[in-house]
């Protein structure tokens, strides 16, 4: 890959692997951190990269998720991936604005689920596109969507009382 | 409490918006990707291999065996406390020769 190959995926992608990031980790520093281990990684081995089984919005994201996963064990923050038996408790308005209570929500659904949401809501990426991204069948990409979005609908269902209330 | 609706929830999660990705980022990703020399060969130092022919492996290992057992068998070198004297004084094994000599009587 040449350098002016590198440029060019860098600047198109770079917004998306660090917002997935920051929306994995809550965290600017580790989201950098992942972001920049991600273009290096692209760059030290761009053969990984196979146009065949996906696209390169898809590559980068399943590179991402892996680095987001290695540094959670690594501190040992890794608790169950997917918990099917989570259930979110509806969340308290008073005590927080708008949008840091959904960031909240988001990262407390289980790992899995939020990988799922944030790459499928937020990157707006087709089913199909987030199973490559997580090396995973696209039914179980639909079960964990389905979950994830239960599970913020009661998380923040008391969002819509109070907004009524205005 | 009823829960959300899809439209309600999509609304609602466009509310949580990322920073911006930090202008650093590119630099610290060309600078990461190629590092000064030195930073590399010293990564080279701490985590690198080198692949040797198993004949030329097995011959250096052998040459290596050899000259230890070379070592181990030559023999020691004559007046070995002299050698050890002779570097603890300027002037060889004189001093032990002169202090024998000031014990024999006169």
């Amino acid at each position: 890959m040449s350098k002016a190959d590198f440029t060019a995926i860098f600047r198109e992608h770079k917004d998306f692997v660090y917002r997935f990031a920051w929306r994995m980790t809550g965290s600017a520093s580790a989201a950098e951190d992942v972001a920049q281990d991600c273009f290096v990684a692209l760059l030290r081995a761009p053969e990984r990269f196979d146009a065949g089984r996906g696209t390169m919005r898809a590559f980068l994201a399943g590179v991402a998720r892996n680095l987001i996963l290695k540094r959670w064990r690594v501190e040992r923050r890794l608790g169950p991936l997917d918990d099917d038996a989570f259930l979110a408790e509806p969340l308290d308005p008073a005590r927080w604005e708008t949008a840091e209570l959904v960031g909240r929500a988001v990262q407390s659904l289980p790992p899995l689920q939020r990988e799922a949401l944030i790459l499928a809501e937020y990157e707006e990426m087709t089913v199909e596109e987030v199973a490559r991204a997580v090396d995973e069948e696209v039914s179980a990409v639909k079960a964990r969507l389905h979950r994830a979005r239960e599970n913020l609908r009661r998380m923040l269902a008391p969002l819509r009382k109070s907004t009524c209330n205005l | 409490m009823q829960p959300l609706d899809d439209d309600e929830l999509r609304g609602l999660l466009r509310e949580w918006r990322p920073p911006l990705t930090p202008s650093s980022l590119e630099s610290s990703v060309y600078n990461m990707a190629n590092p000064p020399w030195f930073k590399r060969y010293l990564r080279w130092l701490a985590t690198g291999s080198i692949r040797v022919p198993v004949p030329v492996g097995l011959a250096v290992a052998m040459l290596l065996l050899a000259l230890a057992v070379q070592a181990v068998r030559a023999p020691k070198p004559a007046g070995g406390k002299c050698v050890a004297w002779a570097a603890l004084t300027s002037s060889g094994c004189l001093p032990a020769v002169d202090s024998g000599r000031a014990r024999r009587p006169s």
